[in-house]
């Protein structure tokens, strides 16, 4: 497989101010990325996830030319992002969250058209272009309306069609479904699933919204302040951070002695009231039990306990498996 | 990639968003209307005196205090529409976050900040627009010999203009303080190039600063040439002052917009937070 991108030992400083008196300020330097590496192949939707001030905008800016870095080297189709910088702007595009990066007072169609202007897009068939992006996008019919009376989902895959515009090889992808309902970030996230299909586009994603994520990236770097901590698949990730298996037992019906007695058990983890639970116990509450690092010894000996107990009512025992959302939080936690 | 077409697309842009906003025509018919009383009243002192500069002495017993504040406020509002514009107009790109798809984009630099002071400069319609009229109300009185030298005078004045104002814009797309220096260099401007001020009055110091200023030059040959009878021989010098200066500034330009970008690149300062 070709590498699309690469960023070797990529480190990026900013100085800011910080004022001490009314007229005396003291310079202090954050570092927003130290020693970065990483790679990304032809056709690989890549995810960069990460907490905020992470770095991950920061990689990106730096990767699609609007940033230089304090030292290292990264490349998008092999060329060099600070010395063969004109080289690399035709032929990546970003998109970000947030409702950025358009004009407001031109429509969806205006908006396009100054855009292929900018990219020196060839005239024949422009029209015919810019009305299939916006037929993409599902804005066809409101493409002659200003962008100001757009909704934010709207005015969001209006970004995702600017950004697809000139046939990008590398797209970056910073938050793009930031502040999305639902059904229009999965709408978006079809769209750009399919792109990535259909041309073998390289995505980089970044996002606070593992299960984005998850369910559309092939790999995974997580990025913590600065730092790159990890990479891996979403399944090689969930299997290398291997998380306890954890067991809800939904009781009903208990008293508070038998609750108190269950709490000693091996593994039990907490117990809680279910305010948000589907069943009822008379009057009385329901509880979710939480188990871990349980063996099926354990959860048999607990389960027999309880139905031993003729006022006690077993809903439901279902086995939680880790999701990459509990992955996030251990390596970061790790990392401290 | 393209120069002339971003020129174009930036300055349809700019019609298209910009041009029939209720603050244009507010920026271009109030804002001169106090304007102009200020120039006018700020002058009266003067007007018995002798308005010169090195090159070119015209008689002030001719001319007519209200076509002098006008034809100063023709260049006056040129100037301010094709450079102080760009101050206001990078700040919103900066807000809007659209500063970053232009750098994001293979866009010709010189073709955005060229594009963007023609853009700013057509705003100036408007005002001729409000010119017109004041001109007829006022029935001011004209006092052309040549109008070839009108003609030259003002079609060489708008070119350096806009070479001025591309040469202030690559300042102001560099900074996120490019709206205020934008507002900062107004009076001075005005002060030192005769605009509401005779430069003979000025100290010698400040008479050398003044002859530094395309602005000056501009305000001496358009004056000149729609008041003072002058012709096309008699502004050859200011002329060639206002080319050679138009093609310095563009140059500055070229050099400068290469530094800027990697100080941009280098500050990360393409938006506003």
């Amino acid at each position: 497989m070709s590498v699309m991108v690469s960023a070797s030992s990529l480190r990026r400083v900013f100085q800011t101010k910080k004022r001490t008196r009314l007229l005396r300020s003291k310079k202090q330097t954050v570092t927003a990325l130290e020693d970065i590496n990483f790679e990304i192949y032809k056709g690989e939707m890549f995810g960069l996830l990460g907490p905020n001030g992470a770095g991950k905008t920061t990689t990106t800016k730096i990767l699609c030319t609007l940033l230089y870095p304090t030292s290292g080297n990264a490349t998008v189709a092999g060329y060099d992002v600070v010395k063969d910088a004109h080289k690399v702007r035709p032929l990546v595009n970003m998109a970000a969250g947030g409702e950025r990066m358009l004009y407001f007072r031109l429509t969806g169609r205006e908006n396009l058209r100054y855009f292929a202007d900018l990219y020196d897009l060839p005239k024949v068939g422009l029209k015919d272009k810019i009305d299939e992006l916006l037929g993409n996008v599902g804005l066809l019919e409101r493409a002659d309306s200003p962008v100001e009376q757009y909704s934010k989902g709207m005015r969001q895959r209006l970004q995702i069609a600017r950004a697809l515009l000139n046939d990008p090889i590398v797209l970056f992808l910073d938050e793009p479904t930031l502040g999305l309902d639902v059904h229009v970030a999965r709408e978006l996230r079809e769209l750009v699933q399919q792109k990535v299909r259909q041309e073998k586009m390289t995505v980089l994603l970044t996002t606070h919204y593992l299960h984005e994520a998850d369910e559309l990236c092939n790999r995974i770097g997580i990025i913590n302040q600065g730092q790159l901590l990890t990479i891996e698949t979403p399944i090689n990730l969930k299997n290398k951070f291997q998380i306890n298996p954890k067991i809800h037992v939904v009781v009903g019906g208990a008293k508070k002695s038998q609750l108190q007695e269950i709490e000693t058990f091996p593994g039990v983890q907490s117990i809680k009231i279910d305010v948000n639970s589907n069943y009822k116990a008379s009057s009385k509450p329901v509880w979710d039990i939480l188990y871990e690092t349980i063996t099926e010894d354990q959860i048999s000996s607990t389960l027999r306990f309880l139905l031993e107990k003729p006022n006690v009512q077993i809903f439901e025992a279902k086995r939680h498996t880790p999701s990459l959302e509990d992955v996030f939080i251990q390596i970061i936690d790790q990392a401290g | 990639m393209g120069f002339s077409r971003v020129v174009k697309a930036q300055m349809t842009r700019w019609v298209k968003s910009e041009f029939f906003r209720p603050q244009n025509l507010i920026w271009n018919f109030v804002l001169p209307l106090t304007w102009g009383l200020q120039f006018y009243f700020l002058y009266i002192p003067f007007q018995f005196g002798e308005i010169s500069l090195q090159f070119i002495k015209v008689s002030n017993a001719q001319i007519n205090l209200v076509g002098y504040t006008l034809s100063g406020q023709v260049c006056w509002m040129l100037f301010v529409n094709a450079s102080i514009f760009g101050g206001a107009f990078f700040l919103r790109e900066r807000w809007g976050g659209t500063l970053e798809v232009l750098f994001l984009s293979p866009a010709s630099r010189m073709g955005i900040i060229t594009g963007t002071a023609l853009a700013g400069a057509s705003n100036f319609l408007w005002f001729i627009a409000g010119l017109v009229i004041a001109v007829v109300l006022l029935n001011v009185q004209l006092n052309i010999v040549s109008w070839v030298a009108v003609v030259v005078s003002l079609f060489v004045s708008f070119l350096v203009l806009i070479a001025l104002g591309m040469f202030f814009e690559t300042f102001f797309i560099a900074s996120r303080l490019g709206g205020m220096w934008a507002t900062a260099i107004q009076e001075p401007m005005q002060f030192l190039s005769g605009l509401i001020f005779p430069i003979q009055y000025l100290p010698k110091v400040l008479q050398v600063l003044a002859i530094t200023i395309p602005f000056t030059y501009v305000l001496l040959i358009v004056r000149g040439t729609l008041l003072g009878s002058l012709t096309l021989e008699s502004i050859v010098w200011e002329l060639s002052i206002l080319i050679f200066m138009m093609f310095c500034l563009i140059g500055l330009c070229l050099v400068f917009l290469k530094c800027v970008e990697k100080h941009i690149k280098r500050h990360a300062n393409l938006t506003m937070f």
